[in-house]
């Protein structure tokens, strides 16, 4: 082919057509990825919403219906009548964790990848107000070791 | 130029303008795909994040679900961009339920036939 004129831009819109095809595709791709990315992501964590909803729904059924179970259970008893023995009993009938020095016991439910750790406090002696909540924790089992490092976002007061 | 070297250029020059076009017309088709994502992302975010507000005022102990939510049933529709309309793409349906002791409440967010999110709040009747 011959240097100068019209010879020399032989071949140029080809490699224009590959640079501009490859450049809009890749962006356009790049872009699908992304929003698929983002969708993905707004999906997961309404997944992940439902779950904890339904953990702490479950955990709060289970906590009204142990507390109705004890109250009827104590419901006799005098103000000021020592009920651990009853409490102990109570505990171990429905699988929960008992700690006698505080007087406290803990429901643990469970899921898929989520755990709602409910703490209730028990009056040694019966009182009107027998079964207060203390705590309810969620958390997530993601099988990730945070023991040596605490809370790998803030690890606390250093 | 040669009149056939013309040729192959015009030829060229023909072929690489239908490709473009081509090319043009899918990236068009995945920037609208893209988009389309991009906006059904954004009414779930939005929607998803009224669903939990009204979820949480449901859950505190002082609220009052009569005055709320006077019916069993109660739904809303939402357009394609989460905000109110009556052309409903989205719905928020809160369904309350009274069994014993406890009062339920099931929040439910459906985009067109699919159940995106359900939300169950559960407390106890106050005396």
């Amino acid at each position: 082919m011959k240097r100068g004129g019209l010879g020399t831009v032989f071949g140029l819109p080809t490699l224009l057509t590959v640079l501009i095809v490859m450049s809009v595709l890749g962006f356009a791709s790049l872009s699908v990825m992304t929003t698929a990315a983002q969708h993905r992501g707004v999906l997961r964590s309404l997944d992940l919403m439902e779950e904890s909803y339904a953990a702490l729904a479950d955990a709060q059924t289970q906590y009204l219906e142990l507390t109705t179970e004890f109250e009827a259970l104590v419901e006799n008893l005098g103000e000021g009548v020592d009920q651990s023995a009853m409490i102990t009993s109570w505990a171990q009938t429905n699988g929960l964790t008992l700690d006698p020095s505080t007087s406290t016991v803990t429901l643990l439910v469970t899921t898929d990848s989520l755990s709602v750790k409910t703490v209730l406090w028990i009056s040694p002696t019966h009182t009107l107000d027998n079964v207060r909540l203390l705590a309810q924790t969620l958390t997530i089992d993601n099988d990730q070791d945070y023991t040596q490092d605490g809370d790998p976002i803030w690890k606390g007061p250093q | 130029m040669k009149p056939r070297q013309l040729q192959f250029f015009l030829l060229e020059f023909t072929l690489s303008l239908v490709i473009l076009s081509v090319a043009l017309v899918v990236a068009l088709n995945l920037f609208a795909v893209s988009a389309r994502q991009h906006t059904e992302a954004l009414a779930l975010r939005t929607l998803s994040q009224t669903l939990v507000q009204e979820a949480e005022w449901l859950r505190h102990p002082e609220s009052d679900w009569d005055l709320r939510y006077p019916e069993a049933l109660t739904t809303t529709t939402y357009d394609q961009k989460g905000s109110l309309s009556e052309n409903a793409v989205y719905t928020i349906t809160v369904m309350r339920t009274i069994t014993g002791n406890l009062e339920t409440a099931t929040l439910t967010l459906i985009e067109e036939d699919t159940v995106r999110l359900t939300l169950e709040v559960i407390r106890e009747v106050t005396p």
